[in-house]
């Protein structure tokens, strides 16, 4: 599942990073940077503050002296990437540490930034930045997960990022930070502090990557003339009719690592994997009294044919395999995967339609999701870097480069913080390569920019997609959200694609013209439509309580206890144990080693205080 | 061995049948992984797939015969592994022969025999390794793919095993003819042991065709990397991740699964043209110049 | 291999040349294998250490915290550890015992065919699953194995029950074995065939001329010849002991089958997933090792001490 997470927030990003943020330019002012025409020129054209953009012969002006940063001296910052085979650079004599980015870089900020390695996939990326750690050859800007940030802290080759964020963060990067903690209940900082520090900073992005849901056949609920199923009772009912007229299909989709649980349990607002707050102490969800009641109903579904009774032996691939058979009725899978297998479902199965299929509300009639908002991963400069500041010069380059273009945000900033926008807002170019990219979708954009005006997002290149790679971006995730609203929108032909931000427009057309476009919008528009209003809903929505590191009494048992939480949870829903082998497991749990790790996770929890 | 008899030509009816059996339940799958790697995403992610191709797309070989790192990589892994066979095996021939004689003709040698047995069981770990390859300078270098498993004692051990085997009484006269060990292990015992050469050179050549961990770790540059590593690169999960949407549809028409596939024949192929070279020693291969005892 | 034994025997009483001093030319030839193990495993052996340290990577192996058998102590305090290193055992010696067997009566078959054009495709196709990874025909296999998979089908034709081979627990380590052999029967018997081209056909001439069949020469010429080969690979095998094939089990294995499923590999693989630490896995990774080297020493004395064969 975090592999999954990872990759719809890299695919995310990209979407982001992907294209020039902001709304359209307003037509009056002459805000239109004619190719040829000079920085000063386009400037006196924008915003009339003169503290708004370099000129064009580089007299830095009040607010790029203070938060960018032209070193005098070259410095060098390495970093490190993962960049698949299967992507391309710019020009066949470009790579990770000579490409447009680089270059531009080089130019506007005198550092020299390079990568120490470009691994081929994010599992050697993690594997190779452990050993550089094991040999003391940390790059100087990393990105890494939570127990790594842990390790690595603890040993003391980490750079106070906190600190670091305070003293050289533009107001513009803050308040993208102050979004996001005001999102996860102010603990943004949380996983990645150790000690009370703040140690890295995690990768921002909107919040789509937690939607993970429940969805059903609605081709099918059709064909047996039911609505779609809200309580468990309901869903019970839609079971039984499938079952009779698809006897060999499966009615709720499971897969071996019991990830569909969350459905059922969303009826009994039992949380299992997860830390729950009762009576003042995080208690693990996992040994609750609410789980016992999912089990038993789940065996109960089990035992009346509605599961696979081979699921054990299928992951959530080979489950969406069998979606992509037409052989599922029902299943708990993530909201991208419109994009992947489910493209191949509507392709296969004649006439097959998703809907989303809310979470059950159970016999007290309410329900509860379970999800862990916390960002990840997050990216920390190393201690011996010698210049950890130039990570967040760059940084505060990208977010107001990027987001030049959103009237809205420059005129909170300006009312709110004082804060004048660096790059004044810039027509967005089209791409002079069209032609080319129709006939290959996979080659890189051109646009042409005025070089006084190029910057984060706003390259000739394809380069504003290195920026993520390098570990360069994040958004302002109200905007990023937004964008994905407008996408909903669109999908339901409430709002013409023109009158869409670009990035939002360019979303909806790439997603539209995919092989099952029509389909992959509609669901997503359902996706949302379910979603936006349950985010900020606390009530609802369950955060987990302990997002820290591994404790050491978690080492000594945590995988064994997770083996056991499997195997009996498994067991009882196969039918091959009673259900009173729950109660046996709750004690098991705590004998051995629970109540420590209990008490490590309360000791946490009491300790780390939001920063 | 030739043996005419009724029984004899039952057995051999049922012999050949069986084998052909055996030989069946061996190529069905490969049928099914070469199917998997020609057809196109939908079929292959559906479970629609089995022996023949659906949808018969080249997108898979496209995708890594268009790759402009292919050519180098696979240029990189014949070079790996013609030398990295030809240091396994040199370095296995002169490790095997001096153990294969008796206690007696080598003073030593069981303590030399322990001295190769305990590193091949006891190892220290990636991270040693790691800093011991970056500190005698050859991370980015080939050799870092080459060196470090250039003697392989298992092999030591197979190839010792095969040189005990040799007639005694042709060295004995070799040596009354004045000739030195070299002679005798190069002119007269390798000649006689082409079966095993052959053998432990196959396994050599298998074992650095497929690998391809080694370059992830060791191998920054990607200009150096062998072709089983970029493979192994370019299946990652790569239908989303930083895939812009307009890609989305080019990456549709090809799956995770019949990239893998595509994959097990790029390991496969190549070996089925050096196998036959080898083959000629172990199959109805018969010594030369054996001794009448 | 029988004139091994009888040279040896020889040599002993003191024949021809067994007195001589060594040649210094044997040792010249050792140099170059033993400085290239030297540097490149007994330098890194040192890592060893880290089995027994809290290893922080920042003080090194010389700097952390030296902690003894703690995370022996760990692994062992487990509930299931015992059950794991016998689930490990017990699948590992079925797969060697299984492979050995199989490549060998394969190899013995293989070598009655006739036709040698038709014994090299048969050969060479027997050896292509080897080269499958488990990742790719793991899904296969989970298929034909389901209870209304194809193998359930075909025992069903038998009157048989469907059985959930890869979801029974009794059924796993059987079916992972089995798995195992259809793999590498075909890879495996190429070292044999290559001991059997090794046989001098004048014993098959012998074996003839004193009348025995094809059966007879089987046993008694081509057997013995392999079974030098055949004693060395189960004392190599022993090595292995704890490796129960990793990547095969890891692919196949799931919650219901942990009971008999879950090998000494896969609880570190997922112990790993929890917090990389490098010192337990290096524990385990040594106590792996011990176990095999103790093995191996111990069946290479008894193949010597009974069967008058020395395979290190």
């Amino acid at each position: 599942m975090k592999k999954t997470l990872a990759i719809a927030l890299c695919f995310l990003l990209a979407l982001a990073a992907a294209s020039c943020g902001g709304q359209p330019v307003a037509p009056s002012g002459a805000t239109s940077a004619a190719p040829g025409t000079s920085a000063t020129a386009a400037s006196q054209g924008s915003e009339p503050s003169a503290a708004n953009v370099a000129t064009a012969n580089g007299e830095p002006t009040e607010t790029s002296e203070k938060y960018f940063k032209y070193y005098d001296d070259p410095i060098d910052l390495t970093t490190h990437m993962a960049f698949s085979s299967t992507w391309t650079w710019h020009s066949a004599d470009d790579n990770e540490n000579s490409n447009g980015l680089t270059r531009w870089i080089k130019d506007h900020t005198n550092i020299n930034f390079s990568c120490s390695w470009n691994a081929p996939d994010d599992a050697t990326n993690t594997q190779k930045l452990d050993l550089a750690f094991a040999s003391n050859t940390l790059p100087d800007v990393i990105q890494a997960s939570s127990s790594q940030i842990a390790k690595y802290a603890a040993a003391g080759k980490l750079a106070d990022m906190g600190a670091l964020i305070e003293a050289y963060g533009s107001p513009l990067l803050k308040y993208a930070i102050q979004e996001a903690q005001d999102l996860t209940q102010g603990t943004f900082y949380l996983p990645y502090s150790y000690g009370g520090t703040a140690y890295a900073l995690p990768i921002m992005c909107d919040t789509l990557v937690y939607w993970w849901l429940p969805y059903v056949r609605g081709d099918l609920l059709d064909e047996l003339g039911m609505a779609v199923p809200s309580t468990l009772d309901e869903m019970e009912a839609a079971f039984a009719a499938y079952k009779e007229k698809h006897p060999d299909g499966v009615a709720l989709g499971m897969d071996n690592e019991l990830i569909g649980l969350r459905t059922v349990m969303a009826g009994y607002e039992a949380y299992p994997g997860s830390w729950v707050e009762k009576g003042g102490q995080a208690v693990y969800g996992s040994i609750q009294p609410e789980v016992r009641q999912g089990l038993e109903r789940l065996a109960d579904w089990y035992r009346k044919g509605y599961l696979d009774p081979e699921f054990v032996t299928k992951d959530m691939m080979q489950l969406l395999a069998d979606a992509g058979e037409g052989k599922v009725f029902s299943l708990y899978t993530a909201w991208n995967v419109i994009g992947g297998n489910f493209q191949d479902m509507w392709a296969n199965v004649e006439g097959s339609r998703l809907e989303v299929m809310p979470f059950p509300a159970g016999p007290d009639g309410k329900s509860g999701i379970a999800t862990k908002v916390a960002f990840s991963p997050a990216r920390a400069v190393s201690a011996a870097c010698e210049h950890p500041e130039a990570l967040v010069y760059l940084l505060n380059q990208y977010w107001d480069s990027f987001y030049r273009n959103n009237l809205e945000l420059r005129q909170t900033m300006k009312d709110k913080y004082g804060y004048e926008f660096h790059y004044p807002v810039t027509e967005v170019r089209e791409e002079i390569n069209k032609a080319e990219r129709e006939a290959d979708p996979a080659l890189p954009s051109f646009y042409d920019y005025p070089e006084e005006l190029t910057g984060f997002g706003y390259f000739n290149d394809y380069v504003s997609h290195y920026s993520w790679l390098y570990g360069l971006t994040g958004v302002v995730i109200s905007v990023a959200n937004d964008d994905f609203g407008q996408v909903a929108r669109g999908a339901k032909g409430e709002m013409p694609a023109e009158d869409m931000t670009v990035s939002a427009r360019s979303t909806f057309e790439g997603w539209g013209s995919t092989p099952q476009g029509g389909q992959m919008l509609a669901t997503f528009a359902e996706i949302y439509d379910y979603w936006e209003p349950l985010m900020g809903d606390s009530q609802i929505f369950h955060v987990d309580a302990f997002t820290g590191p591994t404790t050491p009494a978690m080492l000594e048992r945590q995988s064994y206890l997770d083996k056991l939480e499997a195997e009996t949870f498994t067991r009882i829903i196969m039918g091959t144990q009673p259900i009173e082998a729950f109660d046996s497991f709750v004690g098991e749990w705590l004998a051995n080693g629970g109540e420590d790790i209990t008490r490590e996770v309360n000791e946490w929890i009491s300790s780390a205080s939001p920063l | 061995m030739k043996d005419n008899s009724m029984s004899s030509r039952i057995f051999d009816a049922f012999n050949c049948a069986f084998l052909a059996f055996l030989a069946l339940l061996c190529f069905m799958p490969m049928v099914h992984v070469m199917a998997l790697s020609l057809s196109d995403s939908v079929s292959a992610n559906t479970n629609a797939v089995l022996f023949l191709p659906k949808g018969a797309n080249f997108e898979a070989y496209k995708m890594v015969f268009g790759n402009p790192k292919f050519l180098r990589a696979f240029g990189v892994s014949v070079f790996r592994t013609a030398v990295g066979t030809g240091a396994n095996l040199l370095l296995t021939i002169l490790a095997a022969y001096p153990l294969s004689k008796e206690a007696n003709q080598l003073r030593g040698r069981t303590l030399i025999v322990g001295y190769f047995i305990i590193p091949m069981m006891i190892s220290g770990g990636l991270i040693p390794m790691f800093i011991l390859i970056s500190k005698i300078g050859l991370m980015d270098s080939i050799w870092a793919l080459i060196l470090p498993g250039a003697c392989n004692v298992g092999y030591v051990i197979m190839m010792m095993n095969f040189f005990r085997g040799i007639n005694k009484s042709l060295l004995e006269s070799a040596v009354i003819d004045g000739a030195n060990e070299f002679v005798i292990l190069f002119r007269i015992v390798l000649p006689m042991s082409m079966a095993s050469v052959a053998t432990i050179a196959l396994f050599c050549v298998v074992a650095h065709w497929n690998e391809w961990f080694g370059g992830t770790i060791y191998l920054n540059a990607r200009d150096l990397w062998p072709l089983q590593t970029l493979l192994k690169t370019m299946m990652v999960q790569l239908d989303l991740t930083g895939m812009r949407p307009d890609e989305i549809a080019r990456i549709k028409l090809l799956s995770d699964r019949s990239f893998r596939a595509a994959q097990v024949m790029f390991a496969t192929v190549p070996i089925l043209f050096v196998y036959p070279f080898a083959q000629k020693y172990f199959i109805k291969g018969v010594t030369l110049g054996s001794v009448k005892e | 291999m029988r004139a091994n034994t009888l040279d040896a025997r020889a040599a002993a009483k003191g024949a021809a040349a067994g007195r001589r001093p060594s040649d210094w030319r044997l040792y010249a030839m050792l140099a170059a294998p033993a400085i290239i193990v030297f540097i490149f495993s007994y330098i890194p052996i040192g890592g060893v250490l880290i089995a027994f340290q809290n290893y922080s990577p920042d003080k090194g192996v010389l700097g952390s915290e030296f902690v003894g058998l703690k995370w022996f102590r760990v692994f062992f305090a487990m509930p299931d550890s015992a059950r794991i290193v016998a689930n490990t055992v017990a699948i590992a010696v079925g797969k060697i015992a299984c492979s050995q067997l199989a490549s060998v009566v394969f190899a013995l078959l293989l070598n009655e065919v006739r036709g040698a054009a038709y014994k090299r495709s048969l050969q060479t196709i027997t050896y292509f699953p080897h080269f499958l990874s488990w990742v790719i025909i793991g899904t296969v296999f989970i298929d034909m194995l389901s209870t209304r998979g194809l193998v359930n089908q075909i025992l069903g034709a038998f009157g048989t029950a469907p059985k959930f081979f890869l979801g029974d627990p009794r059924l796993f380590q059987p079916t992972a074995v089995l798995l195992e052999t259809w793999k590498e029967f075909g890879w495996g018997a190429i070292m044999y065939l290559a001991a059997i081209s090794n046989i001098s056909p004048d014993l098959y001439e012998a074996a003839t001329i004193d009348g025995a069949g094809r059966l007879k020469q089987a046993l008694h010429v081509t057997l013995p010849g392999i079974r030098g080969i055949a004693l060395m690979l189960a004392v190599l095998a022993l090595g292995g002991i704890l490796n129960a094939g990793f990547e095969q089990i890891l692919v196949l294995y799931n919650p219901s089958v942990y009971e008999t499923g879950d090998i000494v590999d896969t609880f570190i693989y997922r112990y790993g997933l929890l917090d990389a630490q490098f010192s337990m896995s290096a524990a385990i990774g040594l106590f792996k090792s011990l176990i095999g080297l103790a093995l191996m020493l111990a069946a290479n004395w008894a193949a010597a001490r009974f069967s008058d064969y020395r395979v290190l």
